[in-house]
This record gives structure tokens, sequence and C-alpha cells, in this order.
């Protein structure tokens, strides 16, 4: 797989709103949904490919994680400390809502790499963190009696020492 | 439209709802070019402002014809209109996702997110998930030391930062453990984060309780039935992948005048899956074994896990090699041809004076007092390779900031560092000034000593997998 020649074959891409995205097809082969999309079809797609449940917030993203991972992919010598920082740096920007829609995305398109950091983030982001501050995170409404809550806690009590500020 | 349709789904908020909650809609091809949509969601959606298309109330369920093309330039100029601010409230994520999230977290994360909901109570305790998840994290699993002392247990994670007293948590003992029940107890056993406790008698070992320190999840063992005058001096836990099962091993003599005899040892062993004990036959034994000195009545030796084996290091009782050290290895699998048990090399020059045998950062390894300030640890680095053992690592024993010389047991950290636990005292990390200390917080009974025991264990979910007998 060569990857980054210039004649190679573009795909369109279109968002929710209406935003197209021309995407090389040795990027696009990494997401598999749209992948899917292009095998399935009996001939060469050449119309944009529409995307519903995709926005060109969550897209754009997606489409900068793979451009750069694949460029990280060429150059050896580098990837690993280059593509590390770039990880951190991609995952600081976003806020948790971001975080969340992405992953949504990255699912719905079926972006194994990206969906896997993605979801690393998430354990690195809750790991130490409070009950309440998981259930507004994920926007989970609490369904336990405050007896039955109380129970619970006390037979994981150990497991709430040492958890960090919301 | 390209058959591509199939299986898309159009979320409810694209199509430029003020209030809608993003909620999937299910859409699927009903005939040529048309689009039917099914929900039971609850929000009113009004787009007949936007464009005068379609007109969709929902309250309970609706059937929207909508023509497939329409749909997509709706969809767009829904977007482009931006009559309304779409609302774009995160639902949840999906189930897959959420539990591929849990995976990567730790058991201790786990089991205080049981109480952010019942979905997520009923998922984290599935028993299936348990495993999945001890699978994935097996290479990054915490590693604890359990400590109690006078029946208080605290748990401790070695490889954290030394004197971060957030790494030590007290430890609810099971019911059965409190102290009007007993008077004595002893970790006699480790495997994929059980603890084998032996309870109030120390030579015999009838009471012996499986313990999940992690989940708190226990069972008590029945009695073996040959308990009466044996005289047990080996004792091991651990886990066959072929049975999926989990099996103590006892080996004694059938009682002291036995032992003085030379008589044959006998194997006990205990599935926790059939809830019962059997004798099994051990060919091939060279000679007999002991843990004895001087016929010293001494706590039966606890062997070590490791790769399908329980190792123990022994003593050859009669023959050739009487008196001579042996490490000794019992297949858990009974249904491989061959010896159950056999010998692993020792290395030449080992002195069997003043030393243990443990596992350390996955190897078989030896602690050798070489000299009275001095403990070495080696490994087999090439298990069953005599000529692959290789010292580890030497501490030395002086200045140590506690009442005794030697610790009871010794962990080795993910660094390479290694730390002693001292009996009623707490754990040390040796240093080249000597050592730090670190003792559990508010220790009601301050340093005493006999009164303690350690082991490692591993951070799991997993239950065992009978229910027979099992409490609190």
């Amino acid at each position: 797989m060569s990857g980054i020649s210039d004649t190679e074959r573009m795909i369109t891409l279109k968002t929710v709103e209406g935003t197209l995205f021309d995407v090389k097809s040795s990027i696009a082969k990494d997401i598999k949904t749209v992948q899917a999309f292009i095998d399935d079809s009996d001939d060469d797609v050449t119309s944009p490919i529409p995307l519903p449940n995709v926005f060109t917030r969550e897209l754009s993203r997606i489409l900068d994680y793979l451009n750069n991972h694949h460029r990280f992919r060429s150059d050896i010598e580098k990837a690993d400390e280059e593509m590390a920082r770039y990880d951190a740096e991609f995952a600081k920007s976003m806020s948790h809502e971001e975080l969340k829609a992405l992953i949504l995305a990255a699912n719905y398109l079926n972006v194994k790499d990206l969906l896997e950091f993605l979801n690393q983030t998430v354990a690195d982001v809750i790991q130490n963190k409070s009950v309440e501050f998981v259930r507004n995170f994920f926007g989970i409404e609490n369904d336990y009696t405050p007896e039955e809550e109380e129970k619970l806690r006390n037979e994981n009590e150990w497991a709430f020492n040492g958890v960090e500020q919301d | 439209m390209k058959v591509g349709w199939k299986g898309l789904h159009i979320p409810v908020s694209t199509v430029g709802v003020d209030v809608v909650v993003g909620m999937d809609m299910p859409v699927d091809m009903v005939g040529m070019g048309m689009v039917r949509m099914h929900t039971t969601v609850k929000p009113v959606v009004v787009l007949a402002e936007v464009v005068h298309i379609v007109e969709v109330v929902v309250l309970a369920e609706v059937v929207v014809l909508v023509d497939v093309v329409t749909l997509v330039d709706l969809l767009s100029l829904a977007q482009q209109a931006r009559i309304s601010t779409v609302k774009t409230e995160m639902k949840e994520l999906p189930q897959e996702v959420m539990v591929e999230i849990f995976l990567r977290l730790p058991v201790k994360s786990l089991l205080r997110f049981k109480c952010v909901c019942k979905h997520w109570l009923s998922l984290i305790s599935d028993p299936n998930f348990a495993k999945h998840h001890f699978q994935r994290s097996s290479l990054n699993l915490t590693h604890k030391i359990l400590y109690t002392l006078h029946f208080v247990a605290w748990s401790w994670d070695f490889n954290a930062p030394f004197l971060d007293h957030s790494a030590l948590s007290r430890i609810h003992l099971p019911l059965a453990f409190v102290p009007a029940n007993i008077n004595w107890m002893r970790m006699v056993g480790s495997c994929r984060g059980f603890l084998l406790v032996a309870l109030n008698d120390n030579i015999l070992l009838n009471d012996l309780i499986i313990w999940n320190p992690s989940t708190g999840s226990c069972k008590r063992v029945p009695q073996p039935p040959t308990w009466d005058n044996k005289f047990a001096f080996l004792c091991g836990f651990g886990y066959d992948v072929s049975t999926d099962d989990y099996i103590i091993v006892q080996v004694s003599y059938k009682n002291w005048e036995a032992y003085l005899d030379d008589e044959v040892i006998i194997f006990e062993i205990f599935s926790v899956k059939s809830n019962s004990w059997k004798i099994v036959d051990v060919h091939g034994l060279n000679c007999t074994y002991t843990n004895l000195r001087n016929d010293d009545v001494d706590t039966p030796r606890v062997g070590s896990f490791l790769n399908g084996y329980i190792h123990w290091l022994a003593w050859c009782k009669d023959g050739e090699r009487a008196n001579q050290g042996a490490i000794i290895a019992f297949d858990l699998n009974e249904n491989k041809n061959g010896l159950r048990l056999h010998e692993v090399p020792l290395p030449d020059d080992f002195i069997h004076e003043y030393s243990d045998l443990g596992v350390f950062g996955g190897w078989l390894g030896l602690i050798e007092m070489n000299a009275p300030d001095q403990l070495n640890i080696r490994v087999m680095k090439e298990y069953g390779v005599k000529s692959s053992w290789v010292n580890l690592i030497t501490v030395s024993l002086l200045n140590i900031p506690s009442d005794f010389i030697s610790p009871m047991f010794m962990f080795l950290c993910r660094d390479g560092e290694v730390v002693g636990v001292y009996d009623g005292v707490g754990f040390v990390k040796y240093s080249d000034r000597g050592g730090e200390l670190l003792e559990p917080p508010n220790n009601p009974h301050g340093r005493s000593r006999f009164y303690s025991t350690a082991s490692v264990y591993t951070e799991t979910l997993l239950s065992l997998p009978s229910n027979h007998g099992d409490q609190g």
C-alpha cells in the first residue's frame, strides 16, 4: 500500500450539515463504515457518500486524526514519540461533550484505532473520579434508593479511598 | 438512491428540531424511495415552519413517510436554515462502547462505579465481564499486598509511590473472620485475585476460606475427610485452565508416626467446582519430602502457583539425597498423561538454610539469606532450565527501621525495587541507606508480633465457579 501518491483516488463524504470532505481512499480504508459502503456498491462511487449521523465537527476531527497517524506511520523513526505527543494534544483539545460526540461518530463510522484511543481517554478521565462525576459525565440518572446506594458503598468501601476532587 | 442506505441511522436532532434529545430513529427501506421512521420518542417535531413538506408530530408512535431524497435535502436544509438551535444534549453511549471503556478501568474504579446506576451494577457484576476484564488486563493488573494485624486488614498497592498513604486502604474481613470466631489466621495461597486463608489452626489446616479481597466474596471450604491426626506440611492454591477450576492442594503424612517411619506422603486436593476433597495418587516419587529441619514442627510451607503448577521448596527426607533441597512441582491438570509431580532444578550453589520460594516478576524465584545482613533474590528466567538461574537483586538488611532484621515476605515492585513485610510492623522499601518504613495508619494495636500475615494478590472481579457454600 503506497498510500500517498497524488494520483490516489479521492472519495467525497458528506456530513449532516452538508459539508463535503474529500478523502484519500487509503484514509477511507480506516473508516470501515465508509469502506463497507464502497465495497457494497456495484460501480465506482463518484457522488458524495452521505453520513447522516456524523456532524462536520466530528468528521473533521476524525480525518485530522487519521491523516496525522498516516503521516506518522510513514516516518518510522519518530513515529511513536510524535504520535504520542499528537494523541495527548488531540485528547486535551476536547471538552467532555465533544469527546463523547466523537466517540459516537467513531463508533458509527467504525474507526477502530481512534475508538480504542478515545475509550482509553475516557477511562483515564474517569478512573479516579467520584460516582457523582461519572453520572454527570455520562448523563446518567441515579436509580438507586438512598438505602440501596448506601449498602453498595459500604460493601465496596475501600474503592472510595483516594478519589480525586471533581 | 443507492442501496447503501440500509442500516443508516438518522438522529432526530439533525432534523432541525429545537427540543429533541439526540435519539436514533431506525430507518428502513419500505419501498422505492420511501422511508419509514418508527419512533416512540416523546419530543415533538415540527419542521413545517422551515420547509412545508413534512409535518411531523410525535406523541406516541408515529409512522412518517418521507421521500428519501426529500429527507436528505431536508436534513441539510434544516441545518442550513438553523431556525432553531439544535440542542445537542448528549445521549448515552451505546452499551458496547461502555463495556470497552469498563475493560480499560482498574477493579477499584469499577467497584466504585457499581454505585452509578443499576444498569452499570449488572454490567460490572456479570461473571463473563469479570473474566473478560481479567484476560484483557492480565498484563497490567494491579498487584497488591494484603497485610493483616490482629484481624485488621490493609490492602497496599506496593507499586505506588512508597510513602503515599492513599495507596493503603483498610479492607473489610468477611464475617467468618471476625475475632469472636477465630483466634488465628494465615494466608496460605493466592491465585487470580483469590486468597486462601487458613483459620484457627496453623498445623492441621482444617478451616480454610477462599476470599476475593477486592469484591469481598468468599467461600468456606469443607473439611478434608482425613483430618483426624494428619500432619500437613505443604499447602497450595491454584487454577486449572483445562477445567476452569480452582484447586487446593495439601500434602501431609497420615500422622506423626507415619512421618517418623518415612511412610508415603498423601496428596489431597480440593476442587471448588465439585466442592469436595479427594486423595490423588502421585506416581514417580523418587524420595519422600518434608518441610522439617531436624524434626522440628513447623507450619506448612505455602506453594507458589505458576504455569499451572504449584511449587514448593522442600527437603528430601530419605535416600541418597536426604537433607538436600528440592523444588517440587505439582501439576493441577489431572487429564494430562505423565507424572503429576516433578522436580524443578535448583541452582548448584543453592544452600537450603534460610531460603524461601516465590514468584518474582513472573519468574520462579528464591530468596536466600547469604549473610546475616544480606538477602538475595534470584530467578529462573527460563522455566525448568537450570542454567537460567540469575541473580535479580541483593538487598542489605543493615539499618532497617524495624524491630526485626529479616522480613516475613518479600515482593518485587514493577520498578525492580523490593519491599519486605515485617512481622507486626509494616512494609520496608530497601535502599542504599537501609530502608524506609511504611506503617499502616490508625493501627489500633500498635506493633506486635505473631498476629500478622501477608500475601500478594491481584485485583480481579472474578467469582468462584460454583455457588455452593458461598457467604457474605
